[in-house]
């Protein structure tokens, strides 16, 4: 006896029910892969199609059809309604999803805004404690198209250092740049480019002697990048004198 | 098998003709178009449908769950699936009835054995023993009105022309969804003497029931 003839022999109880359920789930998938037991069994459904007819009719109760009817419609119309409900609660789900990712980006972006309001805050609060502290301080605004900055230079007595503060100030146009210079007894020096974005302030700190002689002033310049620093160039902004 | 008869006898279906000594008949044309307007979702074909097959579908989820109200729920359900699935029912003149034949018989096995019901079901007959005759009471002449009833005539009389000891497996296995292990348990006879008067009592009957291509004349 081959394991095919096990299938043979139990193709009718298969065709009308009568396996136990795991012999049923063993025949469903030998039938999914034999040509031949399908075939068999298609026909003896076939040949036995009417033979649940031997059980007798029973007649409709009153109102049975009228029930089924309902039921089969109601039912119907159920299954349409899932649809729309489970697309309603894709489309939800998708709103809820692009509000939720847009919401997160938006909390990224003001949390990423609040840390550079506090960095600002706290440098100005430094610049402020400073300043409060400080022995001496000189200051110019600065105006110009569409801003108004400032020019701040102070001592500092702790550390004896002079320190140069730029504010508010746009960034210099395309080739441009500021740039300090020292006024002392010999005229005026070179000092540091500064770079300002108008968002916070620039911070340069000097000692209170150089190796030129003491200082007595600042300039703030504008004017190409990267130009001869023998001598002042650009446009003056301020001019501050101790 | 008792039928229990009332006194509630619907209309014919509209487009059902009367036959012969005013037997209620479906052509295999009227078959045909039964199917066709089912797929157009035409819900006076479905309540023709179920007016014309109702019965038999009741009577034969009756038999296997023994519960008019979870057989009614069974009916429902055949119909369901019809209404839903009617473009997979093969479109030629007994697919459609054939299908939902074996759909509710399908459907009432399926809750049987998922309710267990079955071995309820076999301490009941254990406790009360087989009830009459294996095989359908004769027709009755006021059944005679109700479409296919000669085929149920046919079927019964095939049933009928069994020995004895087959037609009890037969009702057992077919009529109750018993499977092989419990008809022998519940008659106390070998596996083997069960699956020899199945393989010989359906042997006969494919034999009568095959050349029956039409329950509707």
């Amino acid at each position: 006896m081959t394991p095919h003839d096990w299938y043979v022999d139990n193709r009718l109880a298969f065709a009308t029910r009568m396996l136990e359920r795991k012999e049923e789930s063993l025949f469903a998938n030998h039938l999914s892969r034999c040509e031949e037991c399908r075939t068999a069994v298609a026909q003896l459904e076939r040949d036995l199609t009417w033979l649940p007819m031997g059980a007798a009719p029973v007649p409709l109760r009153p109102g049975l059809t009228h029930d089924l009817m309902q039921g089969v419609l109601r039912r119907g119309r159920t299954r349409w309604w899932q649809w729309i409900t489970a697309l309603a609660a894709a489309a939800a789900l998708v709103v809820a999803l692009a509000v939720w990712t847009e919401t997160r980006r938006e909390i990224g972006s003001l949390r990423s805004a609040l840390e550079a309001r506090q960095g600002r805050l706290r440098a100005t609060e430094d610049s402020l404690s400073a300043i409060l502290g400080a022995e001496r301080v000189l200051q110019e605004t600065v105006r110009g198209p569409g801003y108004e900055g400032g020019f701040l230079l102070f001592y500092d007595q702790d550390t004896q250092r002079w320190n140069v503060v730029v504010h508010d100030l746009p960034p210099a146009r395309a080739g441009e740049a500021y740039r300090l210079w020292f006024v002392t007894d010999r005229g005026l020096l070179p000092g540091p480019e500064l770079r300002a974005n108008g968002q916070r302030p620039t911070f340069l700190t000097l000692s209170a002697t150089g190796p030129t002689g003491d200082f007595v002033g600042a300039v703030l310049t504008v004017g190409p990048a990267g130009a001869p620093s023998d001598r002042p160039h650009g446009v003056e902004l301020a001019r501050l004198k101790f | 098998m008792p039928a229990a008869r009332s006194d509630f006898n619907p209309p014919p279906p509209h487009g059902i003709p009367t036959g012969r000594a005013g037997t209620p008949a479906l052509s295999a044309t009227q078959a045909l178009s039964l199917h066709a307007r089912l797929v157009a979702r035409d819900e006076r074909a479905l309540a023709e449908l179920i007016e014309v097959i109702a019965p038999w579908l009741l009577g034969m989820a009756q038999a296997l769950l023994s519960d008019p109200d979870e057989a009614e729920e069974v009916v429902q359900e055949a119909f369901t699936i019809v209404w839903t699935r009617i473009g997979q029912v093969p479109d030629e003149p007994r697919g459609l009835l054939a299908w939902a034949l074996r759909t509710t018989r399908n459907r009432a096995i399926d809750r049987l054995r998922s309710r267990k019901r079955r071995d309820r079901k076999a301490a009941h007959v254990a406790a009360n023993g087989m009830e009459g005759e294996p095989v359908a009471e004769a027709a009755e002449p006021n059944e005679a009105g109700t479409p296919g009833w000669h085929v149920h005539q046919t079927v019964h009389a095939a049933l009928e022309a069994l020995p004895q000891e087959q037609q009890v497996v037969v009702w057992l296995a077919y009529f109750q969804g018993l499977t092989r292990t419990q008809i022998a348990d519940r008659l106390g006879i070998p596996i083997g003497t069960v699956k020899t008067r199945l393989r010989l009592a359906f042997d006969k009957l494919r034999l009568v029931l095959a050349p029956l291509k039409d329950w509707i004349v």
